[in-house]
């Protein structure tokens, strides 16, 4: 279970955002909709202890964020939306790389099967020789080494091609349905949104707004 | 710890080529570098032809001296052959050793001992004919001393029977032993050797140390590369933090990077003579573990390779400037002993420990390790 109660973000004196509020319960998908600058990709930053919000309080897994990050972290997942693999290794060998880092120990057949499961089957090919769905697929294949209960993704899917999208779109689906993960989402792509989650939330700034879109505004989004 | 170095490891396996290029290079630059200086060294002493005519023990004496008169590069051949030689300006001066030299000598007929032939171009030929004629002189005024010696105890009736030879030994061992005619510094228990040796225009620890810390630099660049934006967020989400992920590194580099260095001082100990003692190796180390720990501080503090590097090669010429490694500072040290803390090269130059440099560096490394670092919730 992730709680955010009144959270703001400030840079000196400029508000990102405020008062923001929000739950989200087991095998939920959350996603994140606004224009650019709106404050999405900060809302998943403070969400994945990466940076410290203003005010407010987040609360996952009944852990509390000020009391530390390092328990925190082991629950949490993030992929940013730049590609943070080993160019001059390949897939096995960047998963080994970072299992060896991780919290959670796995073996080299399980992390095997961890690609295999998002059709990520170059296991022995140097990554900067695949495509660009196949990073982004490798990218969040390490972040789930650790086995995590809330995973956050920076539009995971910018760039590539609609076959891997609809392939990580399948993935996290059934990671969130099968194993009761909860999984936020920002994209820019209403139609991945719309298929993909459960709830939508449109951010917007000059001033700030975080509204929970229904189902109409959806659409009225989508022909926008 | 197991998986840091397992996790190095395969970081390092990618970049095995660079990697060995780095430890490599200031052990091949140093050895080339030498190889040039003596060389050119030998290129630039004066050339000597030494026609030997006579084949007695003193005779082979003086060519011994001459032979080890380091501004001299002697060849020995035939009269015909240095002459001509001589003529074509091959030669600066030849000198004939001719026969009878040794019976001359203990004769006391001190005229027309050695011959010596010059060219209009033998610029130098004043200063070795004069540096030859003290090598005879030497023995015509040993040979001299001893027929005074012998007369002596002829006029005054000693019965004490002193052989020529006897007295023309003891002679050289005197000389040696009170070091007349010579005088070097040296180090303690290092007397002979001091004796012995040249004094090197370049020392080949001064030429090392200059790439060994350039490359230090070069070394550790997987600081930043491995810690880019884009990673330093994934290391956010890992058991091993970056920063204990670096100091492993740290260590195991340290290491690896070490034992290149012994082998460069077996190497140095082959082809220049220098000592290779638990000492020296010693001082090797607490040298290689302060720049290698100045090479990973500076890394920490920068974001951009360009600036990491144009930092490094800063840092690494003024450290061997001020350390001694190009200009020697024996002097200034003399005279200002803070002047050997100033750079761990000249530590190690002098075979002691850079305390200041590395308590410091410990220091900082521990403020880096609790304290600095990523500005990340």
């Amino acid at each position: 279970m992730l709680e955010v109660t009144g959270l703001q973000k400030k840079y000196k004196e400029k508000t990102v955002f405020e008062n923001v509020t929000l739950q989200m319960k087991p095998g939920e998908i959350v996603g994140l909709v606004g224009e650019n600058g709106a404050g999405k990709s900060t809302l998943l930053e403070l969400l994945a202890t990466v940076m410290q919000p203003t005010l407010g309080e987040i609360e996952l897994e009944g852990f509390s964020y000020t009391d530390g990050f390092k328990t925190i972290r082991r629950l949490i997942g993030y992929v940013p939306q730049d590609i943070a693999v080993w160019e001059e290794f390949t897939v096995e060998e960047n998963m080994q790389f970072f299992e060896k880092l991780s919290w959670k120990k796995h073996t080299k057949e399980e992390c095997r099967q961890l690609c295999v499961d998002m059709q990520l089957t170059q296991w022995k090919e140097e990554v900067r020789s695949l495509s660009g769905g196949m990073k982004r697929k490798l990218n969040l294949a390490i972040s789930l080494l650790n086995d995590p209960v809330l995973l956050l993704l920076d539009e995971p899917t910018v760039g590539i091609d609609l076959k891997s999208k609809i392939e990580i779109g399948s993935y996290l689906h059934n990671l969130a349905k099968s194993d009761g993960k909860m999984i936020m989402y920002t994209s820019h792509d209403m139609d991945e949104i719309t298929t993909l989650c459960d709830r939508v939330y449109s951010i917007g700034k000059d001033p700030f707004y975080m509204d929970l879109l229904t189902k109409n505004e959806i659409a009225v989004e989508q022909l926008k | 710890m197991r998986n840091i170095v397992s996790t190095r490891l395969m970081r390092s396996k990618k970049e095995w080529k660079s990697l060995l290029s780095w430890m490599l290079l200031p052990l091949i630059m140093t050895v080339v570098i030498m190889q040039s200086i003596e060389s050119w060294q030998e290129e630039t002493k004066v050339p000597v032809a030494l026609v030997v005519e006579d084949e007695t023990e003193m005779a082979g004496r003086l060519v011994e001296d001459i032979a080890a008169t380091e501004l001299f590069h002697i060849q020995f051949m035939n009269l015909d052959d240095a002459l001509h030689k001589l003529e074509q300006h091959e030669l600066d001066s030849v000198f004939v050793i001719r026969k009878g030299y040794e019976d001359n000598i203990l004769s006391n007929r001190r005229n027309q001992l050695i011959v010596a032939f010059s060219s209009n171009r033998s610029f130098a030929n004043q200063a070795v004919v004069e540096t030859i004629a003290s090598f005879a002189q030497q023995d015509a005024a040993r040979s001299k001393a001893a027929f005074v010696i012998k007369h002596l105890f002829m006029e005054y009736g000693m019965e004490e029977e002193w052989h020529y030879d006897e007295i023309i030994d003891s002679s050289r061992d005197r000389q040696k032993s009170e070091a007349l005619l010579q005088s070097s510094f040296s180090y303690y228990d290092k007397q002979n050797r001091a004796n012995e040796q040249s004094i090197p225009l370049v020392k080949a620890w001064g030429v090392w140390t200059i790439f060994a810390i350039i490359t230090t630099f070069f070394l550790f660049d997987w600081m930043l590369k491995e810690n880019r934006p884009s990673m330093r967020q994934r290391w956010l989400f890992t058991e091993i933090s970056f920063k204990k992920y670096a100091l492993g590194s740290l260590l195991l580099l340290t290491a690896i990077i070490y034992a290149m260095d012994i082998i460069t001082a077996i190497i140095f100990t082959s082809l220049f003579q220098e000592a290779f003692t638990i000492r020296v190796l010693f001082v090797l180390f607490v040298f290689r573990l302060t720049i290698n720990l100045l090479a990973f501080l500076l890394a920490s503090l920068y974001r951009q390779l360009f600036m990491y590097y144009t930092s490094g090669l800063a840092i690494a010429l003024l450290l061997a400037v001020v350390g001694g490694a190009i200009i020697p500072l024996d002097g200034l040290a003399r005279k200002w002993v803070w002047v050997e803390a100033l750079s761990p090269v000249q530590s190690l130059l002098n075979g002691t420990i850079p305390i200041l440099w590395l308590c410091a560096l410990v220091v900082l490394l521990g403020v880096w390790f609790f304290k600095g670092g990523e500005k990340n919730a």
